[in-house]
Formats: structure tokens, C-alpha cells, sequence
């Protein structure tokens, strides 16, 4: 697998506000609030591949490519961090529609694009019947290509606000940083994404499932306790011996953080 | 059923066949030419950008000037797929051992380049055959140029030619398991290469892990 990170455009342009090679020339605010994301590229064209990756990197994603089904199952089974997979449906080893059949039901919130030459409309369907969530026929321009991408991340994302706020505690997501009273507070990404999540729905219970589909990408699975394992780590470093408790265990259900 | 009809119903089944493999093959020449097409699609608007910068402008360039050479040899492929399936073979004796030998000696030269050996075999009672010479020499070619894509350095190929029941045949293959899959432009060289021979009444074979093409042609009579 080649893993690749984010980085600056070569005339050092900021990652993530840049003018998109094939785009109308606007800066697109929306990437900001997306750089970072986790996408997958699949693809076996290695030069496709590699000129996808350089785009995607440029608008500040961290992406990853494969160039094989078999593989790319390997990669989201063993990497359950990515956001999105661009995949090719004609693939080596493992074909794009038996990929996308063998990780929808394990990974329902990871978003699926598909990119094909097929321009036949079954090809298509038969793609979302088998759970992708959107397709992009080749060739395509890139300015499209980061529109979808833009959309289906958007979807997850909802208005997600920079600050939030439960009492004293307060976190700021891009800065990635979590102060309670002036204490500052060093999380793991996992924990960060845990107290993230139960921050924006502060006052109303999180499930166990929920937490574990959103911050883990996993399927409902009661036999495991890895969400009560993290809750816990992250109650230990929010609510210390003598500050107002405000994670709350809600019995049967799941976590709330509120005030009182 | 007489001999007339039977042989009249096994042409229009033969002719059945190769309509279908050509509608195969342009499909994938067409699917192998959507690849650089994506890249020019959004690599040319890019180079022409004002205000990206010399260097950005140079690498969109570069990218586009290999994406138009690509698609320029696709487009050669292609072309010569069509000529293969709707052309009768031009077929005339062929000094086989002597075709094979010249093209892999280019090609071995070629592979040394990138670190691959290409360990060639010719057995000595290769005969000449009644062929179609253009096509026999791009379908040997075709098959070497793919068994290089998928190979990397320090990879042995090999290329065997011998005779067999009847046939004149040659193996290209590279014992190495789990090499690089082939993508839509090594599947469309394979589609011509394959192409060439059926066209001449030969017989074609081939699979991808580990590598190998096995092409045969008959003997005269």
C-alpha cells in the first residue's frame, strides 16, 4: 500500500485552499473544512492512480492507494479510518462489485465512490444496488470528481461548529484542542473523537452502537466493551476528583455529557 | 445433416465468435483509452492556469505530453485489432526460428535495461510456416511487451519455442507468483496479440498468476 499524507502544493500554496487544477479557478472553502478526511483510492491504472493521489493530497486529504480489490479489502479491513474509497469497478483479483458487496455490511459509514468506463446505465445501478453511494463515469474532469467527493463527505458532516462547549469544558475541533477551566487536555485521536461527538450532542444520550458505527466505522456488536473501555479513558482525563462530573453513564443506552 | 451444411453452420458459429471478440476487445480498447483521458481531461486546463507557477506548469505539461503518448499507442492497438479481425491473415512461409529469434534478441535488450533476464529457448527444428508474417511479429511482440509490464527487476522470463503435435508453439511466462495484475492497457496488448493468431487459425492461452501466454500455429501440412 502506499500511504501518503497531506502536504503543500509545490508554489506553497496552504493545503486545503487551493484552486483546483481543472476548476472554474475559485478557492474552495469547502475543502478546508474537509482536509484531513481519510480516503482510499483503488484503481489499477498506476499512473491514474498516482495523479489522482497528487490532486487529493493537494486539497489537504490523506490518502492511501491500492491497486487491487484484494488488497483494498485487506487495507479497509485491517484500517477502519478512512472516510471515503474511490474505487475503479474493473479491478484485478477482486472486482469493484464484489468489494463494495464485502465491505457495505461491515462498514456502513464508510462513503463509496466509484469510478468507472462502463457508461452502460445496469453497470451503474448494479454498482449502487451493491452499495455504492455514488458513480462517476471516465473520463471525468477532476473539478466533478472533487464536487461528489465534496457531497458525500458533507454528508457526514452535516454544520459540524469548530467550538463546542459543556460547562467549562471547551474544544476547539480543527485546533484539535480540549481545555477544561484553563487545564489543557491531551487525548488520543480516538478520545478526541469519542468527546467531539458526545460534545456536539451535549444533552442528549449517545448510544454504545452509535459511538462505535461513527468513531470506529463498525457495525452494532454488543459482545464488545471497547466504547466502555474509551468512555472510560476519557472521563478519567475530563472529569477530575473534585470538578463537576460531565460524562454521564445513561444505563442501558449509552453516554450523555451535560452540565448539571 | 450433410457435410456442406455442417461445414457451413461451423463457419457461421466461427464467424459468431470472432463478432464477439471484437466487440470485446473494442470495449476494452475503449476502457484503456478512458485512463490517460481522465489524467488530459483535467491535466491540460491545468497546465494552462494562470498563476500555479512554473514548476506546477511543467508537471502538468510533462503529464500531458505521456498521457497523449499513451493514448496515441492505445489508439495503435486499437487500430490494428480491427485490421486483425476484419482483414483476412496475408499468409506466405514464414522462417519462424528466425522471426523469434530477432524479436526476442530486441526485446532481451530492452528487459536488460529494467533488470529483468529474458532467458530465451529456440529449439533448432523449428520449421517454416505458412503465416501471416506482420501478424505473427505483433503478436510475439505484444506478448513480450506485456510479460515486461507485469515483471520487475530481478524477474527471469522466459521464452520457449518448440514444436508440438502439429504446431509450432511458444511459451512466454514468468514463474513469479503474485507479480503485478494487468491493467486495461496490458489486457488490450494481450486481446491484439491473441487476436493475430486466431486470425490465423492458431490456438492462444493465457493466465495472469503466475504469468503466462502459450501461442501456437499450425504446421503445414
Amino acid at each position: 500500500m502506499e500511504l501518503c499524507t497531506p502536504r503543500s502544493s509545490s508554489n506553497g500554496t496552504t493545503v486545503g485552499n487551493i484552486q483546483h487544477p481543472s476548476g472554474n479557478g475559485q478557492r474552495s472553502q469547502a475543502f478546508n473544512a474537509l482536509a484531513g478526511r481519510h480516503i482510499l483510492v483503488v484503481e489499477d491504472d498506476i499512473a491514474l492512480a498516482n495523479f489522482l493521489v497528487n490532486e487529493l493530497q493537494v486539497a489537504g486529504f490523506a490518502v492511501d492507494s491500492v491497486h487491487d480489490g484484494e488488497q483494498a479489502l485487506t487495507t479497509l479491513q485491517d484500517e477502519r479510518r478512512y472516510d471515503l474509497v474511490i474505487l475503479d469497478l474493473d479491478l484485478p483479483k477482486l472486482d469493484g462489485i464484489g468489494l463494495l458487496r464485502r465491505v457495505k455490511p461491515a462498514q456502513p459509514r464508510l462513503r463509496k465512490l466509484v469510478l468507472t468506463a462502463r457508461t452502460r446505465i445496469e453497470d451503474k445501478v448494479k454498482a449502487l444496488d451493491s452499495g455504492a453511494d455514488d458513480c462517476l463515469t471516465k473520463p471525468f474532469s477532476l473539478s466533478e470528481l472533487f464536487a461528489r467527493i465534496n457531497a458525500l463527505l458533507r454528508r457526514d458532516s452535516g454544520v459540524i461548529p469548530n467550538y463546542s462547549q459543556v460547562g467549562d469544558l471547551t474544544l476547539l475541533r480543527e485546533e484539535r484542542r480540549v481545555e477544561r477551566n484553563g487545564r489543557r487536555i491531551d487525548l488520543t485521536p480516538r478520545e478526541f473523537a469519542i468527546l467531539e461527538l458526545m460534545m456536539r450532542n451535549a444533552g442528549r444520550p449517545v448510544s454504545r452502537a452509535t459511538l462505535l458505527e461513527q468513531v470506529w466505522n463498525m457495525p452494532p456488536d454488543p459482545s464488545t466493551n471497547i466504547v466502555d473501555v474509551y468512555m472510560k479513558y476519557v472521563r478519567d482525563k475530563v472529569d477530575l476528583p473534585g470538578e463537576q462530573k460531565l460524562t454521564h453513564t445513561i444505563r442501558g443506552v449509552g453516554y450523555e455529557m451535560r452540565d448539571v | 445433416m450433410s457435410s456442406q451444411a455442417l461445414d457451413s453452420e461451423n463457419s457461421a458459429a466461427a464467424e459468431s465468435r470472432k463478432q464477439v471478440r471484437f466487440f470485446a476487445n473494442l470495449a476494452e480498447g475503449l476502457h484503456a483509452m478512458a485512463q490517460p483521458l481522465t489524467i488530459l481531461r483535467s491535466s491540460v486546463p491545468a497546465s494552462a492556469m494562470v498563476g500555479i507557477g512554473t514548476l506546477k506548469q511543467q508537471h502538468y505539461l510533462e503529464l500531458s505530453r505521456k498521457q497523449i503518448e499513451r493514448t496515441c499507442s492505445l489508439f495503435e492497438i486499437l487500430q490494428d485489432l480491427v485490421i486483425a479481425n476484419r482483414t483476412d491473415a496475408d499468409c506466405a512461409p514464414i522462417e519462424f526460428a528466425k522471426l523469434l529469434a530477432e524479436v526476442a534478441e530486441d526485446q532481451r535488450v530492452v528487459l536488460q535495461a529494467s533488470g529483468i533476464e529474458l532467458r530465451i529457448v529456440i529449439s533448432n527444428d523449428l520449421l517454416t510456416i505458412i503465416g501471416d508474417e506482420i501478424r505473427t511479429l505483433q503478436a510475439v511482440q505484444s506478448a513480450l511487451k506485456t510479460a515486461a509490464s507485469v515483471s520487475a527487476a530481478g524477474d527471469v522470463v522466459e521464452f520457449l519455442a518448440s514444436v508440438c503435435d502439429g504446431y509450432v508453439e511458444l511459451i512466454i511466462r514468468n514463474d513469479r507468483e503474485h507479480g503485478r495484475s494487468l491493467n486495461s492497457s496490458d489486457r488490450l496488448s494481450i486481446s491484439l496479440s491473441q487476436e493475430n493468431i486466431l486470425s490465423q487459425q492458431g490456438e492462444y492461452e493465457y493466465s495472469e498468476d503466475p504469468f503466462c501466454i502459450r501461442l501456437a500455429l499450425p504446421m503445414p501440412p
